[in-house]
């Protein structure tokens, strides 16, 4: 998929996460480089001591504990790789590693006890806000710049939870090219294990 | 756990079997075997445990006493990784000073319409509030966890609302209900960035991704005891901008808690804080 700002998923993004297990918490980082082993050397990781497997196998390791960080790491489309964590949580300052440069981030986050979810972005190691939808058509958001990208998915009426995380993935999937789908968790990826204090 | 008897090992279930005496009073879990203790202490001296078969939270099947009271411990020293968060949990617990927490408690305020937020401006007419779930104190109740995927219903009284801030005054604002409109924005502006939005309301700007603010609550707006009280808003509750990723951290930290302990809807807990 090319970006395309009104494009919609063949399948609810939501329900797809439920579906793969992730429907109680969801922690997902969008980097724009196609360059899987550069985003392991910024996590702190050796490239070579990743683990190639598909996402079954990555998700046996799948919150071991909240501070062990593991994560899954590949190709999510044309120029944006993937990292889904598997395990603990990925600290603000990793989130400036990836972005420096000129790397853009997004960071979808969804922890069903404790965080309704929202999508944050930044870019060059400077957090810009959350993407949300605004409550109408051209309202105010935080993030100006992905306007175009929240058309026909405006905050309008009363939105669960769930309904409005996924409106956060078609806005991250309208951004980057790529919606989350069936394929997408059939991919195989590289498991690291990040080690604390990196 | 008492799960062997006659060498019958894999008696117990992954379900529990309730047994209740002639006057209705739970006594404890049968004992499914072949063998049975002696005299009529077979079913007294079963196992307190209740045994899930269905999905818990995550977990599915596991077995958890279900007499032993569930206490979620943070350690002000000991989980630098989420100290704001803990502070926070440690201010709005403590009644001597959990006047000066945010919003503040006043008589006459009705809470029932949360899109306007008590005057963040002290007028000495504010009360401590009574906080529930402290360990530590053996009058607090517990906490009792809701339904997951309801915690919106608490956050709903402080957040995601059209805010109507310092009606009557000079400078009344009105703020647009978003997912990022919270009262922290109010009460706490001056952790937020200078930048605000064209109706007043402070906005990221551009910053180190480590500097996000979030706004934490207490009692937990997983809990039955949050903001929205029975439903109509309450004012004993804490608001507290904090760090993103300390809040990040503890959210993930409760959830764990949650999921070893398996306290699922209606379950008590506590929480301590400790040194």
């Amino acid at each position: 998929m090319q970006e395309n700002y009104r494009a919609l998923p063949e399948e609810s993004q939501w329900d797809l996460l439920t579906e793969h297990g992730l429907g109680s918490w969801f922690s997902c980082q969008w980097v724009d480089t196609a360059d899987s082993d550069e985003i392991a050397r910024r996590l702190g990781v050796d490239p070579q001591d990743g683990v190639l497997c598909d996402f079954q196998t990555a998700m046996q390791s799948y919150e071991t504990s909240p501070e062990q960080l593991v994560v899954w790491v590949g190709e999510h489309s044309v120029v944006w790789s993937t990292i889904l964590t598997i395990s603990g949580v990925l600290p603000p300052h990793l989130i400036e590693a990836l972005s420096a440069e000129g790397q853009r981030v997004l960071e979808a986050y969804f922890v069903g006890e404790a965080d309704p979810g929202k999508l944050m972005y930044t870019h060059d190691s400077e957090y810009f806000g959350e993407i949300f939808p605004p409550s109408a058509p051209g309202g105010w958001m935080e993030v100006p710049e992905f306007e175009a990208h929240a058309s026909g998915l405006e905050l309008i009426g009363e939105i669960s939870d769930a309904e409005l995380f996924d409106r956060y993935m078609c806005m991250a999937g309208r951004i980057t090219g790529r919606f989350i789908d069936r394929g997408w968790f059939a991919s195989t990826r590289t498991l690291y294990h990040v080690p604390q204090g990196v | 756990m008492l799960t062997r008897f006659h060498n019958n090992r894999a008696d117990l279930p992954l379900w529990s079997y309730e047994i209740v005496g002639a006057e209705g009073k739970r006594l404890g879990v049968a004992r499914h075997g072949y063998d049975r203790l002696p005299g009529n202490l077979g079913t007294l001296a079963a196992p307190y445990y209740r045994c899930d078969r269905e999905k818990v939270i995550n977990h599915t099947g596991g077995c958890v006493n279900d007499r032993a009271h569930r206490v979620f411990e943070m350690s002000d020293s000991g989980n630098p990784e989420f100290a704001e968060v803990t502070r926070h949990i440690k201010s709005a617990l403590d009644p001597s000073i959990n006047k000066y927490t945010s919003p503040p408690l006043r008589p006459g305020h009705d809470w029932s319409k949360p899109e306007y937020p008590p005057s963040k401006i002290w007028d000495g007419r504010e009360q401590p509030k009574t906080i529930p779930g402290n360990w530590n104190v053996a009058s607090s109740p517990p906490l009792h966890k809701r339904p997951e995927g309801t915690s919106s219903f608490n956050r709903n009284f402080f957040s995601n609302l059209e805010m109507n801030i310092d009606v009557g005054t000079a400078n009344p604002m009105r703020w647009s209900k978003s997912p990022s409109t919270n009262y922290c924005k109010y009460y706490f502006r001056d952790q937020y960035g200078k930048d605000e939005n064209n109706e007043g309301m402070p906005w990221a700007g551009r910053g180190p991704r480590s500097n996000k603010v979030e706004c934490d609550e207490y009692p937990f707006a997983s809990t039955y005891q949050g903001a929205a009280g029975s439903g109509r808003g309450t004012g004993h509750y804490s608001i507290r901008a904090v760090s993103g990723g300390h809040n990040d951290m503890h959210g993930r930290v409760l959830k764990a808690f949650y999921d070893k302990y398996h306290v699922a809807t209606h379950h008590a807990f506590w929480v301590s804080v400790v040194p």
